[in-house]
């Protein structure tokens, strides 16, 4: 295992996965993956967290299901962005501008 | 919608729910599989890495199930689940919990239901707290109202709006069908005012108001088909023509009894103030209080009793709530059933602690299991508490069958006269009720066996295995509440049974079989010549029917109670003043009468042929020996005739006879002296015909009432029936009464007895081991066996002393109102504690036995 992968901050997973999904429905599997590449695999999604966190944000109706098949014909649990849920995600952004800013300000001064 | 969701993924989908999380994880492996093998792994080891990226899979799929679901719900589920595992693994100790809680609750509920619609419900009129009944006495006797009184009362009291005063007669309806026998109210001042319930259809009548008449809504249905337009038609009742002005809401009947309701004749309600026949009813003025009213009573009364000294001298009244008095009779008994049943639910509720009790202390070793492996000691309680909520949930349902079933079975057997008993049901509030008090009995109970057992789930038992041989002082303490409150059960059960018995087994004084009885009335402005016609008729045609042996006429058959009295005056005798106050009872006949009853003449003989001057009468044995000890009264004179004007000869009366005695009650504690006189001496429109027969009773009855219609179309048999009927009906309170309190001391002795086995094998089994040590090092089995004997009897000794002790005061207090008050209860007590004696030695033999036979050998092994 690498040292440089990041485990994903505690309440950003729900952030990445909607801005994931914000691109079109998507598996489990590749949600994990879209968030692994496109972070230059950078950030590592614990499938422990990644399936629990799915079904309480289908739960919350942010996110809804749907059994397809995949490209090689195999059946699996396609999510996708309900209307709550594109909102959430734009809350979710701003929320996370916000704190970047604010923790980019905090380290600027502490040096 | 997210908890509707959760809750529907819980309860509807959760397989469904579990199997596709199961899949969707399985594609994720396979993904990932294939992906690694891609990156160059061998299949075994992309599959290994897999995996252990995955980590866990039933601890993720424990997450996404909670979040897809509700957690507390799930919890609950499973907790239920393993809970009703428990009570399945132990059926005898579910069965009986189940079966006594049913029965506990079911019969209070069914109680209950009777004690508050017959004594609770407030009465079907507007603001009913508000009515009262007024009962007057003179000189300590209670006596009826009187019209020109009430109208006194009516003037001088303040607290209430008017007093009115009801009496009822019988009347025959005719002209509409078959002639029938109704109940006609009367009433004298403003009745349907104080009662305040308005006629259903059409108006009330107005005080004093001739010939018109209101009807009950139940004649309206039953007898003129509810048709609407009754109102203003003519209905003949007793040669009378009455003018129908109204019909009474259904609700109404439910106290007063009466098929019609008029007023009384105006010349009734004359200033003659002789004569006291009525009820009075009144309604208390807004913000006056009963007390208000009793002591204006009082002041009115002595008031009257000065100005009247003739007739009212020392006249007193009371008010009390209309209710009461309508109830006053059955209040008692009822409320004396549902403490008894309220104190089986007691014994039921002790019983069941104590079977949770016996389960804690056998899962105590599960429970330690539980919590080393990480249970909370919350989970555990809540899981105790779950396996005896369910218990009572179970028992409650039971309970509400049980108490459908036992509303119906008390309506058939409580006596038909309790006021507003045919009303009765179990409605919502009962099952509910019952329900709820299962479940706080379960959980109550559940709560105590915990606090009581579990709880002390330590790593100890884990070590030392089941030795547990702590005696808690909870479950000998429920064991000797139930024996307490099962001697106290026992002990009236058999005071009333045994009353019952000798009740039944004092002898009549006549001989009921085979005779038939035959009732009939006519108005009482009918003139005697046509009664005694009409009586002697009967007499004819009744004896002409063939099978039939003997006939005769009494205007009361014995067993009804109630018969005309009056004092007596012997010439040449003087008597102490007990004996000369003494009511004696004067019972009309016919000559045939001691023969057809079979009651044997000790001396002299019968008047015949009866004359119509009251010149001859036949005496009872009691009335012998009261007034004649050493002599023989044949041809000896009395009179009834004490109050004659001074120097007015009396009717002297020449004893001809002396007959032995007729039991004229069942409860009957003395026997009063009595006179028989022929019938057409004396003045009564109410006639009894007993028949003797030797055929077929059946079609005996039909051959008379075929007879009766060619004397008299138009006057109604008023009941025809075996005389064994009236010793039945005589009976019947007291065997209601015994037979249920049998039936609620058996269940109470039988819970009782279970409770001590359950705690003496429980205690066994704990010391199983320490008993097999005792035998292997010599102790004798006899040893043994009497020493758990003597802890069970130790117990029940106690409980049966106290039990014992609250027996006589307890008793004291009920049977003063349905037995003999004279009886010493003593018998009854003794027989209750024999019979829990014998029972407790059963209980506590069966484990004493099983302990006695412990095997050292395996006793040791056993842990």
């Amino acid at each position: 295992m690498r040292a440089s992968r990041q485990d994903i901050l505690q309440g950003t997973l729900t952030l990445l996965i909607l801005q994931t999904l914000g691109s079109g429905e998507n598996h489990g599997y590749a949600i994990a993956q879209t968030i692994e590449q496109v972070s230059n695999e950078l950030l590592r999604v614990e499938e422990g967290s990644l399936y629990p966190a799915l079904h309480r944000m289908e739960q919350d109706g942010w996110i809804e299901s749907q059994w397809k098949l995949t490209e090689t014909n195999r059946k699996a649990r396609f999510y996708s962005l309900t209307a709550a849920g594109r909102t959430r995600l734009q809350q979710e952004t701003e929320n996370w501008e916000r704190l970047k800013a604010g923790v980019g300000l905090v380290l600027g001064w502490a040096q | 919608m997210s908890w509707f969701n959760r809750f529907a993924n819980t309860i509807l989908r959760r397989d469904t729910v579990g199997q596709e999380a199961e899949d969707e994880m399985a594609f994720h492996l396979e993904e990932r599989t294939k992906e690694n093998i891609a990156r160059g792994m061998t299949p075994a080891e992309a599959r290994r890495e897999a995996q252990m990226r995955f980590g866990s899979r039933s601890k993720l799929r424990e997450e996404t199930r909670d979040a897809d679901t509700l957690v507390w719900l799930n919890t609950l589920a499973r907790d239920s689940r393993i809970a009703m595992r428990g009570i399945v693994q132990r059926p005898g100790l579910a069965i009986t919990a189940i079966l006594s809680l049913g029965l506990g609750i079911g019969a209070t509920s069914a109680i209950f239901c009777v004690v508050d619609t017959v004594l609770l419900k407030p009465l079907p009129y507007p603001d009913a707290d508000q009515l009262v009944m007024i009962q007057e006495t003179i000189r300590g006797e209670q006596i009826g109202g009187n019209p020109a009184r009430r109208r006194d009362w009516q003037q001088q009291l303040t607290a209430v709006n008017g007093v009115g005063g009801l009496y009822s007669e019988g009347v025959v309806l005719t002209g509409r069908g078959e002639p029938r026998r109704l109940t006609m109210q009367r009433s004298v001042g403003p009745v349907f005012p104080i009662l305040g319930v308005p006629p259903q259809l059409g108006r009330g009548y107005r005080e004093g108001e001739e010939r018109v008449v209101v009807l009950s809504h139940k004649t309206w249905q039953t007898h003129l088909g509810a048709n609407p337009d009754i109102l203003g038609t003519s209905l003949n009742l007793s040669q009378t023509p009455y003018t129908v002005i109204g019909v009474m809401p259904p609700t109404f009947a439910a106290s007063t009894r009466a098929d019609l309701y008029s007023a009384a004749p105006p010349d009734l309600d004359s200033p003659r103030r002789t004569g006291s026949w009525l009820g009075l009813v009144a309604r208390l003025q807004p913000g006056q209080s009963l007390t208000a009213l009793n002591t204006q009573l009082a002041t009115v009364g002595a008031r009257l009793g000065a100005q009247y000294p003739d007739t009212e001298a020392g006249l007193t009244a009371r008010a009390e709530p209309l209710l009461d008095a309508t109830t006053g009779p059955a209040r008692r008994p009822l409320w004396l059933l549902l403490a008894t049943i309220g104190a089986v639910l007691l014994v039921v509720c002790a019983n069941l602690s104590s079977l949770l009790l016996v389960r804690a202390s056998e899962r105590q070793r599960e429970f330690a299991v539980r919590s080393a492996m990480g249970a909370e000691r919350f989970a555990l309680l809540r899981l105790q508490l779950l396996e005896s909520l369910w218990l009572g949930l179970i028992g409650g349902g039971l309970g509400v069958l049980v108490a459908y079933w036992g509303v119906e079975l008390l309506k058939y057997l409580l006596p038909a006269d309790l006021p507003r008993v045919e009303t009765v049901q179990l409605d919502g509030r009962v099952a509910i009720f019952a329900l709820g008090l299962a479940l706080v009995a379960g959980l109550l109970c559940g709560l105590l066996a915990a606090l009581g057992g579990a709880s002390r789930a330590t790593a100890d038992h884990l070590r030392d295995g089941l030795r547990t041989t702590r005696r808690t002082w909870l479950r000998p303490a429920f064991v000797t509440l139930q024996v307490v409150l099962s001697t106290l059960l026992l002990a009236g059960a058999t005071r009333f049974t045994e009353s019952l018995i000798s009740n039944l087994r004092t002898p009549l004084g006549f001989n009921p079989n085979g005779v038939i009885a035959l009732s009939y009335s006519f108005p009482w402005d009918t003139p005697g010549r046509k009664l005694y016609s009409t009586f002697q008729q009967s007499l004819d045609r009744f004896a002409a029917i063939p099978g039939v042996t003997s006939v005769a006429f009494v205007d009361r058959l014995p067993l009804g109670g109630g018969t005309q009295s009056g004092q007596i005056e012997i010439p040449g005798h003087e008597f102490p003043p007990a004996l000369r106050n003494l009511p004696v009872s004067h019972r009309a006949i016919s000559d045939n009468y001691f023969a057809t009853l079979g009651v044997p003449l000790q001396s002299g003989r019968i008047f015949h042929p009866p004359t119509t001057n009251l010149v001859e009468a036949v005496i009872n044995a009691t009335f012998a020996k009261l007034y004649f000890p050493n002599e023989d009264p044949i041809g000896r004179k009395f009179t009834f005739d004490t109050k004659r004007e001074p120097g007015k000869a009396p009717n002297w009366i020449t004893i001809v006879g002396v007959a032995a005695d007729i039991r004229q009650e069942l409860r009957q504690t003395r026997q009063p002296p009595e006179a028989y006189v022929p019938f057409n001496s004396v003045y009564w429109p109410q006639a009894n015909f007993v028949l003797r027969t030797n055929g077929d009773p059946t079609s005996i009855m039909a051959a008379a009432r075929q007879e009766f219609l060619t004397i008299d179309p138009l006057l109604p048999i008023e009941s025809l029936r075996p005389l064994t009927d009236d010793v039945k009906e005589a009976s019947s309170q007291t065997r209601t009464i015994a037979s249920l309190l049998g039936g609620f001391a058996l269940t109470a002795l039988l819970v009782a007895a279970i409770g001590l086995y359950g705690l003496l094998a429980g205690e066994v089994t704990a010391q199983r081991r320490e008993i097999g040590i005792r035998l292997a090092l010599g102790a004798e089995p006899s040893a043994v066996l009497s020493g758990v004997v003597r802890r069970g009897l130790i117990l029940v000794a106690a409980g049966l002393a106290l039990g014992l002790a609250l027996t006589v005061p307890a008793l004291r207090l009920v049977a003063s109102q349905i037995t003999d008050p004279n009886d010493s209860p003593l018998n009854a007590a003794l027989l209750a504690g024999l019979i829990m004696l014998t029972v407790a030695l059963v209980a506590s033999l069966i484990p004493a036995r099983r302990a006695s036979r412990v095997d050292p050998a395996t006793a040791l092994r056993h842990e």
